[in-house]
């Protein structure tokens, strides 16, 4: 069994574009090789930067070009400094047009995203092509991971399936998206020491290579190992707890320290959770919070922070206010709703 | 959009909220979806988890403290005065249960006033929970001027759609056509000028019945204990006031003159000094803690024309404690939602709501709830003490675990 597993990752490694040399975009791993495609993607990239959709089929091709890099990806993806390492979005599409002017623009950056690019915010569609144009652009220069919205069974519930319905009139949209979501990697792991991932660990899991041998190119299941990465959250008791959002479980500084020091990393990185002033160190500086949707669905009034890491795994966080903008919410959009 | 007309449409809120809450299976509430517009199905409104659980948690810690009062021992009869009652359903739940020692007062603008009787109208399972006979006075003149398609669409239609024309049984006696001429209109002032020699309070309760009436009244008439003598409020009985997010639409200054008249009324008045001066109030409202959350609240609901001036007056539950005690209710006790949805769900019952649905935005939860207060008070003991406990009719309410 361990040595299949290592196998895989061997085979995964090996494959992964890792290199953080500049390179042309010929010499990267992807889904195209020809100047006409680049030209169709930047041309895609334009407009999403504009926050304008896609049309329906070119959603759909985009979705099959980045189902073939994604599918290479491993469950436990290497990624190299420096990069910039990102939460929660959330839709919150002006707000993703600050973080890159805060990081500076990809690929001139390299960005890990944590996952949670839809659902809440008004802009779900706009936010996830955009992510997922720019990854078969550069493939190594953007991580982006799993997070617990990207499942058919919650974005029905938070929004993405009613945006890809009203701003498409019909559900294909999310199906490709959803269907793609499957192939996402779980979690990330920069130069061997810092482990990436949206929610955290679980009981089920002791090592990176028990992450490494599972099959996730499936729907996220509402419990197991796969599920607990993407629901799990750091919290003040010890152990595991159960956690109050019904999925995954909460796990205590001395989860994470045996995690940490078993695996040789020195720090989880992770998001999921929101947090006020962006990002929040816990568990003695074992795991940190890092949330990028600035006051989280125009409600809650936070600041959004993501994380730099330079050549020499030094991190600095920058942290950033919504970008003010003309009528948003506005009269013509609903108000986020209180109790009344 | 007037403010009258920005506040009676927070009732669709409140509604809509409730009616998902109910879907979601957080609680049972068969009539909620009576007072749904037509254009409006049950199965379409889906309010986000978080939401749904706030809702349950308001609905049910107002509903807890009335139910404590109604059910404690002593005085048999006891009354009820809902300010701003909107759609609520209670009085159609509480009155069969509590026959005769009940008397149920909802105080509403009179356009709402009148909507809501006229459901009551139409409906026969409302119509028959209310006991005796029932009057009815739910004519609406509209003016040629004022007719005019509504927005936003979820508002009730009962006024383009007279009840007399349901067929339902109970009779009506409309008024004299034109004698309220002022409803609908932005403020008091202008209401004034527009009948200038009206009485106050003369065909402004759209039902009538021994144990329920509904008054159509705009809460800014209230701030003389005599403006309070509408029919059948009986200031001998042991009384509850219920403000479900509605004093806060008022500037401060004016909701204490209310509250004032009301401990006036119920404590010093002829009727009220032969009986044992019980007064008690349940109030739920936000308040802003002056934080980000707060500012941003403030911002969002003032897009769409709502102030909430209370929020800025009293911005801590302690504030708002500190204001009741103030004016006269001399026990009072408070908790923030998220107080109350940690304190007062039992065991049984949160792993009954944790299952109805996933709870993902458990921090947004947390925020959101606790900036909203549950208050409760009553004017006895008479005397001040240095632990707030109550007394009387109001003693039962010691057991409800409280955060002041």
């Amino acid at each position: 069994m361990d040595t299949d597993v290592t196998m895989t990752d061997a085979a995964q490694s090996t494959l992964s574009p890792v290199s953080h040399a500049m390179s042309p975009p010929s010499f990267e791993k992807s889904a195209i090789n020809d100047t006409q495609s680049y030209n169709e993607l930047d041309r895609w990239i334009e407009m999403l930067m504009d926050c304008k959709q896609l049309s329906e089929l070119d959603v759909k091709r985009l979705c099959d070009m980045a189902r073939e890099i994604l599918v290479e990806e491993s469950n436990v993806q290497p990624v190299k400094c420096p990069v910039t390492v990102c939460g929660d979005i959330h839709g919150q599409f002006h707000d993703l047009m600050e973080l890159f002017k805060i990081g500076g623009p990809n690929p001139d950056t390299n960005y890990l995203f944590m996952g949670d690019y839809v659902d809440r915010g008004y802009y779900s569609v706009e936010t996830v092509t955009l992510l997922v144009a720019m990854k078969i652009r550069h493939p190594s220069r953007l991580t982006i991971l799993r997070g617990n919205h990207e499942s058919r069974q919650i974005t029905q519930v938070y929004g993405f399936y009613d945006e890809c319905l009203r701003k498409y009139g019909n559900p294909n949209v999310w199906k490709y998206f959803t269907d793609l979501f499957d192939y996402l990697p779980l979690t990330a792991l920069i130069e061997n020491q810092i482990f990436c991932l949206h929610g955290g660990l679980s009981p089920s899991i002791d090592s990176l290579d028990n992450i490494r041998a599972l099959d996730r190119i499936q729907e996220v299941p509402h419990e197991g190992p796969m599920c607990d990465l993407l629901w799990s959250d750091p919290d003040d008791r010890c152990g595991w707890g159960i956690s109050p959002r019904g999925a995954g479980y909460t796990f205590g500084q001395d989860i994470s320290e045996a995690f940490n020091h078993k695996n040789g990393l020195s720090l989880v990185a992770r998001a999921h959770q929101l947090v006020m002033e962006g990002y929040n160190w816990s568990q003695d500086q074992q795991v940190v919070t890092i949330f990028s949707a600035p006051n989280y669905c125009y409600r809650c009034g936070n600041q959004a922070a993501i994380m730099e890491i330079d050549e020499n795994l030094k991190y600095t966080f920058l942290q950033f206010d919504p970008c003010p903008r003309a009528g948003e919410p506005s009269v013509s959009r609903r108000t986020p709703d209180y109790f009344l | 959009m007037s403010r009258n007309k920005i506040v009676q449409d927070t009732d669709s809120d409140a509604l809509l909220s409730k009616v998902s809450a109910e879907s979601a299976g957080y609680y049972h509430d068969p009539l909620l979806k009576l007072f749904l517009p037509s254009n409006v199905d049950q199965g379409d409104v889906h309010k986000l988890p978080l939401f749904n659980r706030g809702t349950y948690v308001r609905v049910m810690a107002v509903s807890r403290l009335i139910d404590r009062f109604l059910l404690a021992p002593g005085t048999e009869k006891k009354q009820i005065i809902s300010l701003g009652a909107g759609s609520d359903t209670r009085p159609f739940h509480l009155l069969p249960k509590h026959g005769s020692n009940l008397v149920y007062h909802e105080l509403d603008f009179d356009v709402s006033a009148r909507r809501k009787a006229g459901l009551v109208a139409k409906h026969a399972v409302l119509h028959s929970a209310v006991a005796g006979p029932v009057e009815y006075d739910i004519h609406t003149p509209e003016p040629p001027h004022r007719r005019r398609r509504r927005s936003p669409p979820w508002l009730f239609a009962s006024s383009r759609e007279p009840p007399s024309q349901s067929g339902a049984g109970p009779r009506h006696l409309h008024s004299s056509g034109g004698s309220s001429g002022g409803v609908n209109t932005p403020d008091i002032q202008e209401r004034h000028s527009a009948s200038p020699g009206r009485h106050p309070h003369e065909s402004e309760t759209p039902l009538k019945s021994p144990s329920y009436y509904i008054h159509g009244v705009d809460l800014r008439q209230l701030m003389t204990p005599a403006s309070l003598q509408l029919p059948g409020i009986d200031f001998s009985l042991p009384t509850l006031l219920v403000s479900e997010c509605c004093l806060c639409y008022l500037e401060p200054d004016v909701s204490d003159a209310v509250l004032a008249a009301f401990v006036k009324a119920f404590t010093t008045s002829a009727s009220a000094a032969s009986s044992s001066n019980q007064l008690g109030i349940v109030s739920y409202e936000p308040f802003s803690s002056d934080d980000q959350f707060g500012k941003v609240m403030i911002h969002n609901l003032a897009i769409r024309g709502i102030s909430i001036p209370t929020m800025m007056a009293f911005p801590t539950l302690q504030a708002q404690v500190s204001r009741l005690r103030g004016l006269g209710f001399k026990a009072t006790a408070a908790g923030d939602l998220k107080f109350v949805h940690d304190a007062w769900v039992e065991k049984d019952e949160m792993q009954r709501i944790d299952r109805l649905e996933m709870l993902d935005e458990r921090e947004e939860f947390d925020l959101l709830v606790a900036h909203y207060g549950i208050y409760w008070g009553s004017t006895t003991p008479e005397s001040d003490k240095a632990d707030y406990r109550f007394a009387g009719t109001f003693e039962a309410w010691n057991e409800f675990r409280r955060q002041i």
